[in-house]
């Protein structure tokens, strides 16, 4: 296994590809410009908190899936510790950032900016699956590492 | 015991199917491909349906460690997913070449939303195989582990009365 740990391609990808739309978004003028500078502000620690150690045990899914579980993949055992101990955190940011989503597709809506306000729905989708499948996942990734090992629980 | 598919996922097929209907009604090849693409999709959303998502709606409980003898079931949805995998993971590949069809008329008749829907789509396809099959997969496996160490060491708990009462 390669040591570091990487976050899935597919959710890199989404990440990049968000981030690109919104920088585009806080070029524009007036409040749809005032909206996605916020929620650029909020989402660039938010991203850089889930690319550290949210997302990177998300990888080793395939192999866990598998029932393999190797003492090799213990160092990601931090990562998901750490992401269980910054959970409510995490959940208050996506809080937070919602609220800038929700005036970012206002104003956009104000504006029949339809590519903006179809962003502002993907990452309303996007928050709601990092709460309900990647954060979950990544935390059972490390829950049945332990199981698997024998480590016990953090 | 009574799944609940996480709610993302649920709205995420409910648009599909909506995206794929609207296309399906315009005229000329955009329609033709949207229909070839809904014909493929039909049995492949009832199948994540059945084995793929309803497992992941488990996970709240599961990392919280409150694993039943009622979760079994999921055990079997997994393994059942395991078998067809190799099936489902060629329907993803021919969704995809629908796909590229559906966006290239999209492109051919200037309609940007049904080439961002296609592209969209063409995403959540490489997150379902990297991240939700193995995530529901995990699911499976996890309760089996547990289950299995329970019932060695005869702990196996169910789950509470109140929960499998019917609601009045």
């Amino acid at each position: 296994m390669n040591p570091k740990l990487e976050v899935p391609q597919s959710v890199k990808s989404e990440h990049e590809e968000l981030h690109s739309i919104l920088v585009g978004a806080t070029r524009e003028a007036g409040e749809l410009g005032a909206a996605a500078k916020l929620l650029d502000t909020l989402m660039r620690q938010h991203f850089n908190s889930e690319e550290q150690f949210a997302l990177p045990p998300v990888a080793l899914l395939p192999r866990l899936a598998r029932g393999e579980a190797t003492a090799e993949m213990e160092s990601a055992l931090a990562l998901t510790d750490r992401l269980q101990a910054e959970l409510a955190n995490m959940l208050s940011e996506h809080q937070e950032i919602l609220k800038a989503v929700r005036r970012l597709l206002a104003a956009a809506r104000s504006q029949d900016r339809v590519e903006y306000a179809e962003f502002a729905e993907r990452l309303i989708r996007h928050v709601q699956l990092a709460e309900q499948v990647l954060y979950p996942a990544a935390v059972l990734a490390g829950r049945y590492m332990r199981l698997k090992l024998g480590r016990g629980e953090s | 015991m009574k799944f609940e598919i996480p709610a993302a996922l649920k709205q995420e097929h409910d648009d599909l199917r909506a995206n794929v209907a609207a296309a399906g009604k315009e005229p000329g090849a955009l329609g033709e491909a949207a229909r070839e693409l809904a014909h493929l999709l039909e049995a492949h959303l009832a199948k994540e349906e059945q084995l793929v998502y309803p497992p992941l709606g488990l996970l709240p409980a599961v990392v919280e460690g409150r694993i039943t003898e009622e979760m079994a079931e999921a055990v079997a949805m997994t393994r059942q997913l395991k078998d067809d995998l190799a099936d489902m993971l060629l329907e993803h590949r021919r969704i995809q070449d629908a796909l590229r069809k559906l966006r290239a008329a999209a492109a051919s008749a200037s309609r940007p939303a049904y080439e961002r829907f296609a592209d969209a789509l063409i995403a959540h396809i490489e997150t379902e195989e990297e991240v939700i099959y193995p995530a529901s997969m995990l699911v499976g496996e996890h309760v089996a582990q547990h289950l299995e160490r329970q019932r060695a060491k005869g702990l196996v708990r169910t789950a509470p009365p109140w929960r499998s009462r019917p609601v009045p």
